[in-house]
């Protein structure tokens, strides 16, 4: 309700009241003129009743016409007359003989005997405002304006009165108090401080809030009224800038203009920012409105957000991968320095420029299209594909993308990460070229050592059919010493052609197979033991839990072969032995070949794993096998050693990987 | 490796062979020439000198060999190219044809299986070995029933 309004209402509501107030005197005055005369006649003269009953008709009249419930009672309280209003108010008639006093709710009852007295000592009662119960059992406020009437002696007749239901009027006020109040509340405990000063800058309302800004340490109610010419000056120094507090206030209240957001920094560190709203009515100034908001929380979010945001573009701008942001539509919003390296390209050439047509190679057109239609469903990706720098030179990129979103979730472009692997790239393409070759070189290799082996053995067999035909053919011209030369060219021959397969084996050995199958140990040298002459006085033992190996069976075979031969070999004892043991380590098997025979000086512990290095000029020794051995462990990833003491035996140690 | 002979064994029937030997190398060829006539039985060896000599000789229009030992390294024509040749004809495809060569190579001895080949004999260093085997396949392949051509 506004506050013209209600000023209306009131007016109106006083109006009514006064012409009300003038129809009660008057009909009082009639109505005490008539009951005068009417006790006056029925005392003394009951001839005039015929004359009464006209005027109490007349008066009738008078009470069927007025708004207001009228009733007049006898002292007692009892209803001795009441107009049609007061009978449909209270509910009751005459006939009913109730007691007024007893229509009193409970709790206003106490207040009757009051009104009571004063009625009877000031022989009228005004504005008694009281509640009823109706007829109807339901509660009226209702107010009421009655006087007494005597007799001529001056003596208390009846009283009687206006009763008026006010229970909506009441409650119309009732609401108006209520608002009023809640309105205070909501300034007294707003957020905000707020000061409202009227045009001679007196202190219309002010709030809680208000005090604490300012250090105020009384309630802001009593600050009501007091003057504020003096409060900006004593105030100040709460400000980093006191002087420009009190200058810009001083200058707003000149100018009486709404300004809003004025920043006020404080001593205690705080923000606080301020509107100043001047207020007019019709045209006519009639003070300000002071809003004072604390918004050191909101600044320092600010200032942080900014501080993080200035990460993020240095971090943008001196990172090493190239970045572009794009829309919906592929068009370039943002690019980095580093892209503007890659590409060749200013940014100024890409913004609002499609990557697609300005940076991709055509070929991989396609390829593009079905990686961002991928992202379109929200799905980050990453991908290479071959880009065109300005210069036209075709680079490698790999991209990493992810769907851009706005605040509402919705994917608005994307924006994705660029880098150059075109050195990776052109180094995976040597790689494989380069792997490509060595295996071709490493077959061809391999056929080269047969073709040699092949081409060197080949006269060896001839010298071999020669020499025996010499013999054969001259048999009884020889004498011993020729025959025995004969017998050393053939062993000669035979050494050449050992040599000539060790060579081979060797140069093949380093060639890592692929094929890899589970090789039971045991049964390797189960193998051997068939394979290799072993002397009867030579014990050969191994355990009988042994490992299997994922490795190619003929090397593992060549491998325990070697090295059982060379034991067997360099046996010089009788009895002699050859023991194979193994263990099992965190990712290696260890085993040992280990014999009681001549063994090897320390000084020749490297040498032996050396090609052609032969210890002792054997006839069956080409000084391949124990290089052959190395070659095999290490392409198992394991290493050989051994440990020896000059005539008491040899033990070879060597790791396989499980 | 160790081969056995059998010198005691009399073969109860020995019958007379013709042999084709393709081989580029002289010595080879007097190899096999002096083991055969030291085994005393009257095979007869014709011999060429290439891949494509052969195939002049088998493509004439005379009686087949027997048997063909073929060398794998050859000028030309070499052992594999003309063993293709030979499964390649309806008429040749049936000849036992004996790999003799001093490659052990596993890859060629697949490839010569692939194809079809009667055997594969490594030549051994020592002569006596040699002649030994050549007795072994000899008397085999005399004993064999061969498809006439």
């Amino acid at each position: 309700m506004s506050e013209k309004q209600l000023e209306l209402y009131e007016r109106a509501l006083a109006r009514e009241r006064a012409a009300r107030k003038e129809a009660e005197r008057i009909l009082e005055e009639k109505s005490r003129e008539l009951y005068f005369k009417s006790e006056e006649l029925k005392k003394t003269n009951q001839k005039l009743e015929s004359l009464v009953y006209t005027a109490n008709s007349e008066l009738q009249g008078v009470f069927g016409n007025i708004a207001d419930a009228y009733v007049m009672m006898n002292l007692e309280g009892v209803p001795i007359k009441m107009n049609k209003v007061a009978e449909s108010l209270l509910g009751y008639t005459l006939k009913d003989h109730i007691h007024l006093y007893k229509l009193v709710t409970e709790e206003d009852r106490p207040l009757v005997p009051q009104g009571f007295e004063q009625l009877m000592q000031k022989g009228s009662l005004t504005n008694f405002e009281i509640h009823i119960r109706r007829a109807c059992g339901e509660v009226s406020y209702v107010q009421i304006n009655a006087s007494v009437i005597y007799d001529r002696d001056k003596k208390p007749l009846a009283a009687q009165g206006i009763i008026r239901d006010i229970t909506s009027q009441k409650r119309n006020e009732q609401q108006l108090v209520d608002s009023q109040n809640r309105l205070s509340t909501l300034i007294l405990n707003l957020e905000s401080g707020v000061l409202l000063e009227d045009e001679n800058r007196n202190i219309v309302i002010t709030n809680k809030r208000f005090c604490d800004f300012f250090s105020i340490p009384v309630a802001p109610e009593l600050l009501q009224g007091q003057n504020c010419e003096q409060a900006a000056e004593q105030s100040k120094g709460l400000f980093e800038d006191p002087d420009g507090f009190v200058n810009r206030i001083n200058e707003l209240l000149v100018s009486k203009e709404q300004v809003l957001a004025d920043e006020l920094a404080m001593r205690d560190g705080r923000v606080l920012e301020r509107d100043f709203i001047p207020i007019y009515e019709e045209g006519q100034y009639k003070g300000h409105l002071w809003t004072y908001r604390d918004v050191t929380l909101r600044r320092k979010y600010r200032e942080s957000i900014e501080a993080e945001r200035q990460k993020y573009s240095n971090i943008i701008a001196n990172m090493n991968l190239g970045l572009i942001e794009v829309n919906n539509d592929d068009e370039i919003l943002m690019v980095n320095q580093s892209l503007e390296e890659m590409s060749g390209y200013t940014e100024a050439e890409l913004l609002g420029k499609k990557g697609m047509d300005v940076l991709l190679y055509p070929g991989d057109r396609d390829k593009l299209t079905a990686e961002n239609e991928s992202r379109q469903h929200g799905t980050s990706n990453s991908y290479e594909i071959r880009a065109r720098r300005k210069n036209g030179e075709l680079r490698h990129w790999l991209i990493s993308g992810a769907p851009n979103y706005n605040i509402n979730g919705k994917v608005v472009g994307s924006i994705g990460i660029h880098l150059d692997i075109t050195d990776i790239k052109n180094l995976e393409l040597q790689k494989e070229n380069l792997l490509r070759k060595l295996e071709k070189s490493n077959d061809e290799l391999q056929e080269y050592a047969h073709v040699v082996s092949h081409d060197l053995k080949s006269p060896l067999r001839s010298l071999s059919a020669l020499v025996d035909w010499i013999r054969e053919d001259n048999k009884e011209q020889f004498d011993e010493q020729t025959l025995t030369n004969f017998g050393l060219i053939d062993q000669t021959l035979e050494k050449m052609e050992q040599l000539i397969s060790d060579v081979l084996n060797y140069s093949s050995m380093g060639i890592e197979s692929s094929k890899r199958e589970e090789v039971p140990v045991k049964q390797v040298l189960e193998d051997i033991k068939t394979l290799i002459h072993i002397p009867e006085h030579i014990e050969f033992s191994y355990p009988d839990q042994l490992p299997v190996l994922m490795a190619d069976r003929v090397k593992l075979q060549q491998l325990f072969q070697n090295l059982i031969g060379n034991a067997i070999a360099y046996c010089d004892k009788n009895p002699g032995w050859v023991r194979i043991e193994c263990e099992e380590q965190q990712s290696n098997w260890l085993f040992k070949v280990s014999d009681n025979g001549v063994g090897i000086a320390p000084e020749y512990h490297e040498k032996v794993f050396k090609i052609f290095q032969s210890l002792q000029k054997r006839k069956d020794s080409t000084g391949v096998g124990l290089s052959i051995v190395k070659k095999i462990v290490e392409l198992y990833n394991g290493k050989i050693w051994l440990e020896s003491t000059p005539g008491e035996g040899t033990t070879f140690y060597f790791t396989l990987a499980k | 490796m160790q081969f056995c002979s059998f010198p005691n064994l009399k073969l109860v029937i020995t019958r007379k062979m013709n042999i084709l030997l393709i081989e580029d190398d002289a010595i080879e060829v007097m190899k096999l020439e002096r083991a055969i006539s030291k085994l005393g039985v009257e095979h007869q060896l014709i011999k060429a000198r290439d891949g494509e000599e052969a195939l002049n000789l088998l493509q004439a229009g005379g009686s087949l060999p027997d048997v063909v030992f073929l060398d794998l390294n050859m000028p030309k024509i070499n052992g594999i190219d003309f063993l293709k040749i030979l499964k390649a004809d309806d008429r040749l495809r049936f000849l036992p044809t004996v790999i003799l060569t001093t490659s052990a190579n596993r890859k060629d001895m697949l490839e010569c299986y692939k194809i079809g080949v009667a055997g594969y004999l490594i030549k051994p260093l020592k002569y006596d070995d040699y002649v030994n085997k050549i007795k072994i396949a000899l008397d085999y392949w005399s004993i064999n029933e061969l498809i006439d051509s």
